[in-house]
């Protein structure tokens, strides 16, 4: 299942129900939908925020994907040069508030929640792929 | 959709999803409560990182004023985010 949405927050809300639909199609346990609306989200976000000038306005593809035991979540955009999110560095979640700032929370939950991370960039389309373990 | 609610004084009921796009309407708000705060989190249903940056945001305000904040009925998989962000360790979680 696949859809096209434009690289804005307004885009949120018809992913969540993109989410539905392809678990209710793959007859999939609703309980899944918190981790994969978080997961989503925050690569989503993360490329409305920090891409700014690499295909703004255009749409980002969303393609959800069952496999036996795992969901495949592949977000492809429009970017001129590499923005791999497998390489930001971790956030030390053990600092004091004081120090604490919330950038790369969202990648360090995308880490939690997926056994796979991946990215690629090609002709000037990124390609961000990660692999969710569920039970079928 | 996201709803907050000033129940009494210093407290303030959150219901729906606290996400991206609802972010910089949650931190307004509670930036008008100047503590201390208790979040009633019964009908939150989903918070990503956007959302969890307005609660440590508004920890750090309160508690550069010698204020407290303290969060209240957490749904499990609410309750699961803080615990990867660490935030579990360091927010008054009841």
């Amino acid at each position: 299942m696949e859809k096209a949405v434009p690289r804005t927050l307004e885009s949120l809300t018809p992913l969540v129900g993109l989410v539905r639909e392809f678990l209710e199609r793959e007859h999939l346990s609703a309980d899944l939908a918190f981790d994969m609306d978080l997961v989503i989200e925050e690569l989503f976000t993360n490329l409305v925020r920090h891409s700014r000038g690499a295909g703004e306005g255009s749409d980002v593809q969303v393609e959800l994907t069952h496999l036996p035991g795992e969901v495949r979540v592949r977000l492809k955009a429009s970017e001129p040069s590499p923005f791999d999110p497998t390489t930001a560095p971790r956030v030390n979640v053990s600092l004091p508030i004081e120090q604490r700032r919330a950038g790369g929370l969202g990648i360090q939950f995308v880490r939690e929640l997926c056994r796979e991370f991946r990215y690629e960039w090609r002709d000037g389309v990124g390609t961000t792929l990660v692999v969710m373990g569920v039970s079928d | 959709m996201l709803e907050l609610k000033l129940l009494d004084e210093g407290t303030v009921q959150v219901k729906g999803r606290l996400d991206a796009a609802e972010a910089d309407r949650a931190l307004a708000t509670l930036n008008q409560v100047p503590g201390p705060l208790t979040l009633d989190c019964g009908g939150l249903e989903y918070i990503s990182s956007a959302g969890i940056s307005v609660i440590m945001q508004t920890l750090k305000r309160l508690t550069a004023h010698g204020s407290r904040l303290t969060l209240i009925g957490l749904q499990p998989r609410v309750r699961n985010v803080f615990v990867y962000a660490g935030l579990d360790k360091v927010l008054d979680i009841r």
